[in-house]
């Protein structure tokens, strides 16, 4: 199955969500990293 | 007629539960997760060098506009950029849960200095009997199988090895995302232009001091200084970013704080300032401690340089939040391992066979990676790797149990509390929501 097949059948399943959802996440996580915390 | 594709030279890492994809850029050194689905919509955009047979073969609206979202969002976060030709990424695929991402590795205990806060007490005449190129490359074709995606090499001091480069390039064929930690007295111009060609992802350095006296004396070598700082800047001109410069806050460097901040942030270079654990040569060092309150002070200054909003963002977020069991602030114990000088698999640097036999997870010339990582889960699963304080504390969501290692050697309990970290969110609270700049 190609890929543009396989997003076809993604977008008939009634589950078609994508997602960047880390764009934000990115950031954060950064900020997250262990620098805060290093021993 | 101009296309657009992902970036030239990217790592896209599969997870286990193939629902989300992590892109990784080699050039300008970031990733992104994302889910599969926004993947597939990229990919075939990058195939195409457009969108325009994709969007013509959607006739559901709903559906044709989430992808136009999805497209117009890669194109601002710059991950679908203008191209020549279709990104060739590279691919990895973790096949084992819980996920391993990263392989922290001291390679040697060699070292050019002789610090007095080492924890590991790396010297010249240091004797551990480190991993040959062989037994090293072997390891990291292991990682490879696992999809695993990141290295942070550490030592001692890394450059000691005459086999580094040889290592370095390995990784880079294999397509990991490397970090190095040095000492930065021991390369040169031909070097760094070496690193930035392997497209090293971070380099970290570390300086005990705003002066040659300081520094020399704390890691015990004349020159040093010297050395390091001025290899620091000819990074810093490189194209390989600087994650950070590691300092320890000591009785003996205390009067140049004001410098040292300075001497960093008019350079644009982040600097991260903390105390000597007593481990290793450590043990007789802690003497030179600051105080907690003026460590959290020296803490607050070095971390609000231009983070203030970051800051005040995750404190108001984590209002009402409730912490997820098991993540821990620097990822130990969930998506790491960490790789001795002799070869020992373990926790961290200082949740190592050095602090507790138990932490031991098998030696790599006679165990594998897997099995390391299986028998890290194996006493993972036995103890409870959080603070034991997580669910009736506000900070929670942003500390996550602070360092874990802090808090056993100081506690001498798997559940205990990192008590600098505990009384710096105090004080980061009262600074940002008072909305003072330090």
């Amino acid at each position: 199955m190609s890929k543009m097949e396989e997003l076809l059948q993604l977008i008939e399943s009634d589950d078609f969500s994508p997602e960047i959802h880390a764009v934000q996440e990115e950031a954060l996580q950064r900020f997250d990293e262990e620098d805060v915390y290093r021993t | 007629m101009r296309k657009i594709g992902f970036p030239q030279e990217m790592l896209v890492v599969q997870k286990a539960n193939k629902k989300s994809v992590v892109l990784y850029d080699f050039d300008r050194r970031r990733f992104i997760e994302i889910n599969y689905q926004a993947f597939l919509i990229m990919d075939i955009v990058n195939t195409e060098g457009s969108d325009e047979k994709l969007l013509s073969l959607i006739s559901d609206e709903d559906a044709k506009q989430k992808i136009q979202d999805i497209i117009e969002q890669a194109k601002t976060s710059e991950w679908l950029v203008n191209v020549d030709r279709p990104s060739l990424y590279y691919f990895k695929e973790m096949r084992i849960t819980p996920e391993l991402e990263l392989i922290q590795w001291e390679l040697t205990n060699q070292c050019n200095l002789r610090c007095i806060h080492c924890y590991n007490e790396s010297c010249e005449t240091n004797d551990t009997l480190e991993l040959s190129t062989d037994e090293v490359k072997k390891i990291i074709d292991q990682a490879d199988e696992i999809g695993v995606w990141q290295f942070d090499l550490t030592g001692g001091e890394i450059f000691m090895r005459s086999d580094i480069m040889e290592i370095l390039k390995y990784l880079h064929e294999k397509h990991f995302a490397v970090r190095i930690a040095t000492n930065g007295t021991l390369i040169d111009d031909e070097i760094i232009v070496q690193l930035e060609q392997l497209k090293i992802r971070a380099y970290t350095t570390s300086l005990d001091g705003g002066s040659s006296k300081t520094n020399d004396f704390f890691r015990g070598a004349n020159g040093a200084f010297k050395k390091t700082y001025e290899n620091l800047l000819k990074v810093k001109n490189s194209s390989i970013p600087i994650r950070r410069v590691n300092v320890t806050a000591t009785t003996l460097n205390e009067h140049e704080m004001d410098a040292i901040h300075s001497m960093y942030t008019s350079q644009g270079i982040k600097y991260v300032v903390d105390n000597i654990v007593p481990s290793g040569r450590g043990e007789d060092a802690v003497k030179y401690n600051v105080s907690n309150d003026d460590l959290i002070q020296y803490k607050l200054r070095s971390y609000m340089e231009g983070n203030e909003d970051n800051y005040r963002l995750a404190l108001v977020n984590s209002i009402g939040q409730k912490h997820q069991s098991g993540v821990t602030s620097c990822g130990v114990f969930r998506n790491r391992i960490f790789i001795m000088a002799s070869g020992e698999y373990t926790f961290c640097p200082t949740l190592s066979g050095r602090e507790h036999e138990n932490f031991k997870l098998g030696d790599s010339r006679k165990t594998s990676l897997k099995q390391a990582w299986e028998n890290a889960q194996t006493f993972i699963n036995h103890i409870n790797t959080d603070c034991g304080n997580l669910d009736n504390c506000k900070y929670a969501i942003i500390c996550k149990g602070g360092c874990r290692s802090r808090a056993y050697i100081t506690s001498g309990r798997f559940d205990g509390p990192d008590k600098v970290i505990c009384e710096y969110m105090q004080h980061l609270e009262k600074r940002v929501l008072s909305g003072r700049v330090v």
